[in-house]
């Protein structure tokens, strides 16, 4: 069985969570507040302490077969002792027995450890209430959709996200013209002029973000940057307490090709910014090399909002730090069409209204 | 010297003989319709010339149609501004008129619309017109081409001076496009609001600040090449005739 974490209140022994609105540690229970350092140092004295060990015969129910057991990983609470299954990229969960907060410690260690966390500023609360400012204004959205507003689900998540350092040597040829005109008493003159327009030099860029979580969607989480970095602290396990967080699950090789795309088309369009004085640009060759590479493990807040409606899922990620929603919204398609005929016809009428004032006056 | 000598005694012949056209028509009623390539008959002839008068006469302007082979080396342009000053065509001070001319040597046509004629018909109407009638002077049907001619040119004449009518169905049918293209647009742009997960495509918000720097800005003229296009003049006045013109036509 894997190693798990949970913090104590040094009052009352209850399960200690990480609070974002007070950036502190705080036990729901007594409501007593440590700032997280404090009960970092705390714990490890705890874990001085001698222990009580008490082994019992687990041997019973059936065996796993053979493959079912893979991408499954299995941890013993260490408030109640209840099993707590999850898979092989699970970090931090909750108890399904007692509620308490825990960290699976295997999963965050060795190189497996990330190099920094951004923790929650925003709580559950604000999630909902972006949620609802993210249905209103949208006139297509299903009224039941929106009525109902039922929310299958609400968590938390620290996403693993690789961060990419990069300087960009570029070297970029562009084929350009320039077209002046002018006349005389008899013809009207087009001077085309053709240039060939060479710019090199470097761009560096840091810390871009890229989904290290296959589970999931990359454009969703590309559509809640950016996140303040300055805000970031070292790695703590006391910061997931509380929350749901996620182990890496495509490696940082995998990751970097989408930061190069990214890297490669903002050094394409910084570079054809300074090609100016020209009435078209067209580039012929672009040779991007990259240098001074880098790269962080960090863990992002996250919230993820589930909901499901007609038989289909929606959901929605909200930036655990800035507040900024994202999430695709269903289209009730009779409300399309009265929409489009309304429009159609109140501009047509009044199009018409004009074209006869515009005659009789 | 002698081809000098040649164009004057040319244009004294042309200008004698479109007087004594003119001059035999003062006797009678005017003469719109000036068939010299012979390319009507009697029975249609007469048919242009009552529609012709009436439109004329409707709209105090003359509209005239003339049929020439050949115009004495003059050039088409230049003829049909001779043949209306100097048959003293237009009414009112500024001559006010419109002419098709038919050059049949060259299977060439020309309008030319002169005064309050000249302000209702543009060059795009001119170019309409020659649209219209190009197909009917390509296949021979001469009478159709001067009779939409002519109604083409009552329609814009009228409408000039007493105001075009409301163009009832037309008016609809355009308010009506008008109405969905818009309520196109603002259907997707209200469905282009459900969606809200993108792809970032740049790193943008991650550039370094102060972090670009050019090592190389070369900006190399290869060539450069002109092109040149003969603006488009409305033709000089013919210098007799009274207020302002314009000439437009094409082949057939």
């Amino acid at each position: 069985m894997a190693v798990i974490q949970e913090y104590k209140c040094p009052c009352c022994d209850g399960a200690i969570e990480f609070n974002s609105e007070l950036q502190k540690m705080k036990c729901p229970y007594c409501d007593t507040e440590f700032d997280v350092e404090t009960l970092i140092s705390y714990d490890k004295e705890l874990k001085n302490e001698p222990k009580e060990k008490m082994e019992w015969d687990s041997n019973v129910g059936g065996e796993w077969s053979e493959g079912e057991e893979d991408g499954l990983r299995v941890y013993v609470c260490n408030s109640c002792g209840g099993e707590i299954v999850g898979d092989e990229t699970t970090a931090a969960t909750s108890c399904p027995f007692c509620g308490n907060p825990v960290v699976m410690m295997g999963q965050l260690s060795g190189s497996l450890k990330p190099d920094c966390v951004i923790p929650f500023k925003l709580d559950k609360k604000a999630a909902v209430e972006a949620l609802k400012k993210h249905y209103k204004g949208k006139w297509l959205l299903p009224k039941a959709f929106k009525d109902e507003n039922h929310i299958d689900e609400i968590k938390g998540v620290y996403v693993p996200f690789w961060l990419f350092d990069a300087d960009a040597d570029a070297n970029i040829r562009y084929k350009a013209t320039r077209i002046t005109m002018w006349s005389d008493s008899n013809y009207r003159y087009t001077r085309t002029s053709f240039y060939s327009v060479t710019r090199a030099g470097e761009i560096g860029f840091d810390l871009i973000p890229v989904d290290g979580s296959s589970k999931i969607d990359d454009k969703l989480m590309e559509s809640i940057e950016p996140f303040n970095f300055n805000e970031a602290v070292d790695f703590q396990t006391a910061y997931l307490a509380g929350y749901l967080a996620d182990k890496y699950d495509v490696d940082a090789e995998e990751s970097v090709s989408r930061a190069n795309e990214r890297i490669k088309r903002s050094t394409e369009e910084a570079f054809a910014s300074t090609v100016v004085g020209y009435n078209s640009v067209l580039p012929v060759s672009t040779g991007i090399e990259l240098k001074n590479g880098k790269k962080k493990y960090a863990l992002y807040p996250v919230w993820l909002l589930n909901t499901s409606w007609n038989g289909q899922k929606y959901m929605f990620a909200m930036n655990g730090q800035t507040g900024k929603l994202a999430g695709d919204l269903p289209m009730d398609k009779g409300a399309f069409a009265r929409w489009f005929m309304g429009i159609a016809t109140a501009v047509s009428a009044a199009a018409f209204g004009i074209s006869y004032l515009v005659h009789i006056l | 010297m002698k081809k000098r000598l040649f164009i004057f005694v040319m244009t004294v012949c042309l200008l004698v003989s479109l007087c004594i056209t003119s001059s035999a028509s003062e006797a009678g009623e005017k003469v719109r319709v000036f068939d010299d390539a012979d390319l009507l008959s009697m029975l249609e002839k007469e048919d242009l010339e009552g529609l012709l008068d009436r439109i004329s006469e409707e709209l105090n302007v003359d509209v005239i149609v003339s049929t020439v082979d050949g115009t004495d080396g003059y050039g088409i342009d230049r003829y049909i501004e001779l043949f209306y000053d100097g048959n003293d065509f237009g009414v009112g001070d500024t001559n006010d008129g419109v002419i098709l001319m038919i050059d049949m040597e060259y299977g060439e046509y020309r309008i030319m619309a002169n005064g309050l004629c000249d302000d209702a018909i543009s060059y795009d109407d001119i170019d309409s017109i020659g649209e219209d009638i190009v197909s009917y002077l390509s296949d021979g049907d001469y009478y159709e081409a001067f009779e939409m001619f002519a109604e083409k040119c009552e329609y814009l004449i009228d409408g000039h001076i007493n105001g075009f009518p409301f163009k009832f169905t037309q008016n609809l049918l355009i308010s009506i496009g008008v109405g969905l293209v818009v309520a196109l647009i603002a259907t997707l742009v209200m469905k282009g609001q459900l969606k809200s997960v993108k792809e970032q495509k740049t790193a943008n918000l991650y550039t370094r600040k102060g972090s670009m720097n050019l090592s190389v800005r070369n900006d190399l003229f290869l060539y450069s090449n002109v092109t040149r296009v003969k603006i488009q003049k409305p033709s000089a006045s013919a210098g007799s005739s009274g207020g302002s013109r314009k000439i437009g036509g094409g082949r057939f």
